[in-house]
């Protein structure tokens, strides 16, 4: 997967692609499990930053995808500029409605979905915001140094705290797997953030 | 007191495990458990709360675990104070701290599956460095537990007491302590739900077989992530803790500036630690750092950063400063 695919991913889920763009990252989705997957976490992630509350796993949003589109009108209107309400769960932080996206999410992600026109061919749907795409949040390298995590060195500096971060999960990527630390290797990461 | 408590312990391997033979040493039993401990981590549905005990600090999780066609995928999240979450999957680690705004993805060890298929536990190993006891039965979540205590016999390695689901040897209740039985963390489920995958169609569990000469796959492309068996990459470590040995290398890039890094993994048996050395112009961290139950020792050699990191006593690190790079005159 490409720096520019996680790029589009995420300004889809903003809302934040033209036509040629949503339409080109659209069949890409139908064609590629793996970015698919991707964008499962994509989701994930930011409905965990803007508070949403976790559901299981992925395919579970999916499955609330579909109901929501079980209850929300759609007007399918090919190669014209639509706009319908959205779940208000599924409000990306820019506020922007994100129809279009979400019916790609529930054609690509979903199988056996109840499409409204009972068929399983992609809602030609376009993107209601078209706005100048902005810089992948969610790509796939390191995005942010994390915050200090509370590891006590006689140099207390961001960098070296994110240095023992990263080699801690690498450590507990094999620690995990091996010998007694089976059980919940990471809730360190999770546990430790408050000074 | 019913009769299954009572008589539980005894016919633990009999009754819940038949048509296995079983090591009657209370070390051979106690791997048995381990492994099937392992799989129950990996390979079960998992839904439960968890109190987190470290520093005197108390800390609630949740986490959320599924294991379908494969694929494994997790979620663990904070209950208190921000709420912060780990996602990961079969791919890649995801951590977020939403009022931070700050989120750092790392991408999965490829060959880490086919790591647990060579890390058998060995018994004879164990019971050099633990006093194996099996310390009846209890009850954590609302569910029966089966308790098995591993003392260190040094200050080398942490102690442990687990609280095994009696059904599934599901970790309940996990304790880390010293050598001076002072607690260390805790972990303890207050509530969960457990459940065996519908399609699980992958087993991490060691195979009959599986040896340890045997060559890991060597996995390249996008995640630039080398393993090998090959358990020598040019370092002479000298006055390795008692016990430990060099159980895995794997060679990675850095994700900034792209120097190569090894990473050894050093193993009793049941305590872990790694050592990272990789190329630096300067010295990152000297020293201890420790953060609650984790240890990390780093020193600067020749050029070198060498780090030490793991769920050991401080002790079992500080050894990396005698660590150099072969040469004609300290090759052994």
């Amino acid at each position: 997967m490409s720096l520019e695919q996680n790029t589009k991913l995420s300004a889809l889920i903003d809302d934040e692609l033209d036509n040629h763009e949503f339409n080109g990252i659209n069949r890409q989705l139908e064609a590629d499990s793996e970015l698919r997957a991707t964008l499962n976490r994509y989701i994930i992630i930011s409905e965990t930053i803007r508070g949403i509350p976790p559901e299981v796993d992925a395919a579970s949003i999916a499955s609330r995808v579909s109901a929501a589109l079980e209850s929300e009108p759609v007007v399918i209107a090919p190669g014209r500029i639509r706009q319908r309400g959205v779940p208000s769960w599924l409000k990306p932080v820019a506020g922007a409605a994100i129809a279009a996206s979400v019916a790609t999410l529930a054609v690509v992600n979903v199988t056996g979905l109840s499409t409204r026109s009972n068929t399983s061919e992609v809602f030609p749907v376009t993107a209601v915001n078209v706005q100048p795409a902005a810089v992948a949040p969610f790509a796939s390298q390191q995005l942010a140094m994390p915050a200090a995590t509370n590891w006590k060195t006689a140099a207390d500096t961001p960098e070296i705290e994110e240095e023992l971060n990263r080699l801690l999960i690498d450590h507990s990527e094999y620690s995990a797997q091996a010998g007694m630390h089976a059980m919940l290797p990471y809730a360190s990461f999770v546990s430790y953030d408050q000074k | 007191m019913t009769i299954a408590r009572t008589v539980l312990p005894a016919c633990l391997i009999l009754s819940l495990f038949a048509g296995r033979v079983v090591a009657e040493s209370p070390s051979g039993q106690a791997a048995y458990w381990l492994e099937k401990m392992s799989q129950a981590v990996h390979e079960l549905n998992y839904d439960g709360h968890f109190v987190y005990i470290h520093n005197n600090n108390i800390e609630s999780l949740r986490t959320v675990h599924s294991f379908e066609d494969g694929q494994e995928s997790e979620r663990l999240f904070s209950q208190n104070g921000e709420a912060r979450e780990l996602l990961r999957d079969d791919v890649s680690m995801t951590r977020i701290m939403p009022r931070s705004k700050n989120i750092s993805t790392n991408p999965r060890m490829p060959d880490r599956t086919s790591f647990s298929a060579f890390f058998r536990l060995d018994p004879e190993q164990i019971s050099r460095h633990y006093d194996v006891r099996f310390q009846g039965s209890d009850r954590v979540a609302d569910r029966m537990v089966n308790v098995i205590a591993f003392t260190p016999v040094d200050n080398l390695r942490y102690g442990y007491r687990l609280f095994l689901d009696d059904e599934f040897a599901f970790p309940l209740q996990w304790e880390m302590f010293d050598h001076e039985q002072e607690l260390v963390s805790r972990i303890m489920f207050t509530n969960i739900t457990l459940s065996r995958p519908a399609n699980p169609s992958r087993s991490v569990a060691a195979k009959p077989g599986d040896a340890a000469g045997a060559e890991l796959p060597v996995m390249q492309g996008k995640q630039r992530i080398r393993s090998t068996n090959k358990l020598d990459n040019g370092w002479n470590f000298g006055d390795v803790p008692e016990g430990y040995t060099v159980r895995h290398l794997s060679t990675r890039n850095h994700p900034q500036n792209n120097q190569e890094i090894n990473q050894y993994l050093f193993s009793d048996g049941l305590s872990s630690f790694s050592v990272f050395i990789e190329v630096s112009d300067k010295a990152r961290l000297t020293g201890k750092a420790r953060l609650g139950a984790l240890n990390a020792y780093g020193v600067y050699v020749d050029g070198y950063q060498l780090t030490a990191v793991g769920e050991v006593p401080l002790e079992a690190l500080v050894f990396i400063s005698n660590t150099k790079f072969k040469t004609a005159g300290n090759a052994q």
